[in-house]
């Protein structure tokens, strides 16, 4: 009775002095959150979820139930309130339909060649000069970016750094500042970057790269981390310094592996470019905006089937590529 | 030529591997040591090149202290001792060639070597150390092309590129068919009698043990239980070091 009369004035505290403490602070989380979604959406009807956990849990401090009855009730409270803030209404489709056709229907006719030819339209020069863009700041922001990665890879791969205190020290800053720097998406990069060195190309190339080096730097590590350790001892056994154990021992086994994942990025780096435009980093994207904004939807419609044949090719060349590898 | 003394090794985890381990290894023998899974036989061996740490305790090779031993002075101290493994360790997608050259690391510089350039004086050692164990035809093979047993030559032939004055064999047959048993340990004796290497090897079976071993030493909990001669292990013997359940196995029942 006393486990019921504490869970009663604090959720979770009954199941906390029983010894169960992972519990006990499951509950107090669960309601606590329950409560603050409620009082933070102001409606009076979503108490029944905190009312509903508050109850269950009095029950479980007397005696242990299945935790199916609260776990659903913060689940239905959650998704309720996702909805209600989402604004999710069906109907608003429909209502506007109108305005949907008056931008879908110059859609249907791309404005990419001069009808009845294969020379460039006006905007077609355009789209064909964005997909140029991209697919070269892809390519460059993946080859750089993967060249500086390696170092990066060798100073977060915890098997080759813990040696002495120095180089474990080494070994979490660089993993430190991986995350830290994979943590930051590629667009918000580019957002900076644009008011660094202005509107362009290479707004965006710095910002692919910076996220490139980040993100292949951390997967790297991990294929570092993840090879036999049998061939390094073989090789430091024979007298080898480190350098040259990591010539002989680590590299062959990690090449195959850093190749597919590099191509792998190239394929991801090829997507973000398109849109990284939006943001002015150039690209494909940058025009693509420019025509959203002034309503030019035959040369949005274009710039759509230039992207998607551009994903597409390299979904499959990428694809291609890493399954010879393996 | 090798004196361990008191070797203890306690792992961070508080495992204690050796207990204060001490013997002699006299130039020319084939020493082997013996002794159950877990009774410390790797990382003596693997103490003795400093692959692992020793926690205290002192290793004398040619009469030098090596257990303080960093840097270019251990590395030289490493050149001298060569190292078979129960897995082998080549580099399996490496090229025969390269596993057997990479024996040689230790006598060049570390430029040339991670730029891949190699002596013709190194090369030709290469292919004669292949041809010692029978496989110069696989040179350009890839490693993992080969079988366990052909694997385990070329790591012989490693070996032998650092012209050893000693050779440590760590369960160098325990991953191979039984009936290969005796080809690895043949070209070791081989080794040992016609080259004058000094042989110390943990072995599993003990007919491999009788008919090898010139000298044996034996392994329990961390601890030395047995030095002497193959011949000495007698079925009693044999129960003290193995333990009470321990059966007798033939490595090879043809």
């Amino acid at each position: 009775m006393t486990y019921a009369i504490l869970s009663a004035i604090l959720p979770g505290l009954g199941q906390f002095v029983q010894g169960k403490q992972a519990r006990g602070l499951a509950i107090l989380l669960a309601f606590a959150t329950a409560m603050i979604f409620t009082v933070w959406w102001g409606q009076l009807v979503w108490f029944v979820f905190p009312a509903i956990i508050w109850a269950w849990n009095i029950a479980d401090a007397i005696k242990p139930r299945k935790e199916s009855l609260p776990f659903l009730a913060w689940l239905v409270m959650a998704l309720g309130i996702g909805a209600a803030a989402t604004e999710f209404d069906l109907g608003a489709l429909a209502r506007n339909a109108e305005r949907g056709a008056i931008i879908l229907r110059p859609m249907l006719q791309p404005d990419l060649f001069i009808p009845g030819t294969l020379t460039p339209s006006f905007n077609g020069r355009f789209v064909f000069e964005g997909i140029a863009q991209t697919l070269g700041m892809a390519l460059l922001a993946t080859t750089i970016g993967g060249i500086l990665a390696i170092p990066f890879a060798f100073l977060a791969a915890r098997n080759l750094m813990s040696v002495n205190a120095i180089t474990r020290a080494i070994y979490f800053a660089a993993r430190t500042f991986l995350n830290l720097a994979r943590s930051i998406e590629s667009l918000i990069l580019a957002i900076i970057f644009v008011k660094v060195v202005g509107l362009g190309t290479f707004a965006g190339f710095i910002a692919l790269t910076i996220h490139t080096t980040a993100a292949l730097g951390k997967l790297f590590s991990e294929i570092i981390e993840a090879i036999d350790p049998g061939p390094m001892e073989a090789i430091s056994a024979t007298g080898a310094t480190w350098l040259q154990m990591v010539r002989y021992a680590v590299i062959p086994q990690i090449v195959p592996q850093f190749t597919a994942l590099t191509i792998y990025r190239w394929d991801i780096n090829t997507r973000t470019s398109t849109i990284i435009g939006l943001v002015g980093g150039g690209g494909i994207g940058f025009f693509l905006n420019q025509w959203i904004r002034n309503g030019d939807y035959r040369a949005v419609s274009a710039s759509f089937i230039a992207i998607a044949v551009v994903v597409m090719v390299m979904d499959f060349v990428s694809a291609r590529i890493r399954a010879r590898l393996n | 030529m090798l004196r361990v003394e008191n070797l203890v090794k306690t792992y961070p985890n508080g495992t204690q591997a050796l207990r204060g381990v001490s013997f002699s290894v006299e130039p020319g023998e084939f020493l082997v040591i013996i002794g159950l899974s877990g009774s410390g036989k790797s990382t003596l061996l693997r103490c003795i090149n400093r692959l692992i740490e020793p926690t205290s305790g002192s290793i004398f090779f040619d009469g030098k202290d090596v257990t303080q031993a960093s840097g270019e002075e251990l590395r030289h101290y490493r050149r001298h001792i060569g190292m078979v493994f129960q897995q082998f360790n080549l580099v399996k997608r490496s090229s025969v060639m390269t596993n057997v050259l990479s024996g040689r690391l230790g006598y060049n510089g570390t430029l040339s070597t991670t730029l891949g350039i190699w002596s013709a004086e190194d090369k030709a050692r290469a292919i004669k150390a292949l041809d010692r164990v029978g496989l110069v035809n696989k040179a350009d093979a890839r490693a993992d092309a080969l079988s366990g047993g052909q694997q385990q030559r070329v790591a012989i032939a490693r070996a032998l590129m650092q012209e050893p004055k000693l050779l440590m064999a760590d369960e160098p047959v325990a991953s191979l068919d039984p009936v290969l048993s005796h080809s690895i340990l043949g070209y070791l004796e081989q080794l040992n009698k016609n080259d004058n290497v000094t042989v110390l090897c943990s072995l599993h079976f003990l007919d491999l043990v009788h008919r090898y071993a010139t000298r044996v030493i034996a392994l329990k909990d961390g601890q030395k239980v047995f030095e002497g001669l193959p011949n000495e292990i007698d079925r009693a013997k044999f129960k003290e070091i193995y333990g009470e359940e321990a059966q007798d196995v033939s490595a090879t029942r043809v």
